[in-house]
């Protein structure tokens, strides 16, 4: 009895110790998000950004107890080493606008907090949630830029292709595809970059809330996902080519071109979706004959 | 739990001290130049030595997608033709920007060209001689279809060209002295199956145009002259 009495007390006022730690995060890192909102989140390449910021709060709303719950052992040495080469991260990131730091020292900033405050079982608690972070640091220009100009070379020839195949008029010069009497320029926005990104945050997200078991079947998920995005996008860059070639380029660069964005992200996810009911059934099947 | 409070309060003070460590570290803005503010447009001459910009110039039709990311990235840029007195056409592309950190950084035509469709075929790394030094050029062969273009380039960061990895350094060694460094793209092409003449045409190119500036403005463009 008197140990139910204990743990009451003890567990509001562990909530409490959490409040200069919470104004610290605040203190660094609402300006970070303040320019954010305002530079960056509001170009189409990083409107995924409040809501994985959104979902970040939830995965920590999702774990609050083992955070409310009193230390039982800390970790202080590793976590303030942790927590100070994460500080040093954002004091460079911030003052020199290297993103990449500024924002991605959230991980090793929250890691150390994590330590220093409920030690090892506190961090394994939000790995995933500290794993997520990821999604939101923008991808740094010099990995956009290795990789947007091989995308769109390999969409623009392989949708060259797949036209050609189908009869139509097409030729493609390096990012340019030529179509009849249209000259189709494959945008860095066309490169697919952007859909992959979400469509694996998201997949990423699925799969942990799912908790399968199997480590084939998370595996196999995964491995499909980039798949997934990059024939999602080269039948994108048909449909807009197709619109263009038949009801002209007002067409091809107008209403649609927003939408079929939209569409062929829920086709995606949708696609990722049915892959996972079959594994699922499949893998039901096997641990039922077991 | 006396300990859990004391470590968050800990850990609030080390945040403190980082928040406010980041407002320090921040460098002055072009600091580097204070007298940075000039008007590429007029720094380059229509005319001098035996070139002349041509006025009726075959229309580039640039992408809008193209434009809005080159507005992204330079704050000027100027691109004529120019024609001497054989006609002879040399195409010069200068673009200035006065942030290179990070993803607001120059592209090099390496990355460009091939975009655009055009075959990279050589790129060779050399010492462009001109009365005021040497300047540190590429020099790429590319073709697309019929046209063949050889093309000289070379990067400023800062106060010198760099090629390749210096790039990476001299913008370090900006940033560790809380400065932001800015640059210049400055490429000359022409179309022309002979890749010697075209290199000995826009090398002529080069000098005389740097000939033709004060000796500011050609320490912008070239890095070249006392520091």
């Amino acid at each position: 009895m008197s140990a139910v009495l204990d743990t009451k007390p003890s567990r509001s006022e562990a909530g409490f110790d959490w409040l200069p730690v919470v104004a610290g995060l605040l203190l660094l890192y609402l300006p970070t998000f303040y320019d954010m909102a305002t530079r960056s989140w509001i170009k189409d390449d990083h409107a995924h950004g409040p809501i994985i910021l959104a979902v970040l709060i939830w995965l920590i709303w999702d774990k609050r107890q083992p955070l409310l719950d009193a230390p039982t052992r800390t970790a202080p040495i590793p976590g303030l080493a942790v927590l100070v080469f994460g500080l040093f991260l954002y004091v460079v990131g911030r003052s020199q606008e290297v993103t990449l730091f500024e924002v991605g020292s959230l991980i090793p900033i929250l890691a150390g907090v994590l330590l220093a405050m409920r030690g090892w079982p506190g961090l394994r608690a939000l790995w995933f949630m500290l794993f997520f972070i990821f999604y939101l640091i923008p991808l740094p220009g010099f990995i956009v830029d290795a990789m947007t100009l091989p995308l769109k070379q390999n969409v623009s020839a392989i949708a060259a292709q797949i036209l050609y195949a189908l009869g139509y008029p097409v030729a493609h010069e390096g990012v340019i595809l030529n179509i009849g009497q249209y000259q189709l320029l494959v945008a860095d926005a066309c490169s697919g970059l952007n859909s992959m990104f979400s469509l694996s945050a998201l997949g990423l997200l699925y799969l942990y809330l799912k908790r399968y078991k199997s480590r084939l079947h998370n595996a196999l998920i995964l491995a499909s996902l980039l798949p997934i995005a990059f024939c999602a996008n080269i039948v994108r860059v048909i449909i807009l080519v197709l619109v263009t070639y038949h009801f002209g380029d007002a067409a091809g660069q107008g209403f649609v071109h927003r939408f079929s964005g939209m569409v062929l992200f829920i086709s995606a996810l949708i696609v990722m979706l049915v892959l996972d009911a079959i594994l699922a059934t499949f893998f039901k099947r096997q641990q039922m004959v077991r | 739990m006396m300990r859990s409070n004391r470590m968050a309060l800990l850990i609030a003070a080390l945040m403190i001290a980082a928040s406010i460590g980041a407002v320090v570290a921040r460098p002055v803005m072009n600091a580097a130049n204070p007298e940075s503010t000039f008007l590429l447009e007029a720094m380059i001459p229509k005319h001098f030595g035996d070139w002349r910009e041509e006025q009726e110039r075959i229309v580039h039709i640039i992408n809008p997608q193209d434009q809005t990311l080159l507005a992204k990235l330079y704050s000027q840029l100027v691109t004529r033709t120019y024609v001497n007195a054989d006609g002879y056409r040399i195409m010069l592309s200068v673009a200035y920007g006065s942030d290179q950190r990070g993803s607001l950084g120059a592209h090099e035509p390496e990355l460009c060209y091939p975009s655009s469709g055009f075959i990279l075929h050589r790129r060779e790394a050399m010492q462009l001689t001109t009365q005021y030094g040497e300047i540190p050029v590429r020099r790429l062969f590319t073709s697309k279809g019929q046209r063949v273009e050889p093309v000289t380039y070379w990067l400023r960061i800062g106060d010198r060209v760099v090629r390749g990895w210096q790039r990476r350094l001299v913008e370090l060694r900006y940033t560790l002295s809380g400065r932001v460094p800015d640059g210049l793209l400055f490429r000359v092409s022409s179309i022309d199956p002979d890749q010697a003449r075209a290199n000995k045409l826009q090398d002529q190119f080069v000098n005389q145009l740097l000939q033709s500036v004060s000796s500011t403005d050609r320490k912008r463009l070239s890095g070249l002259g006392d520091t």
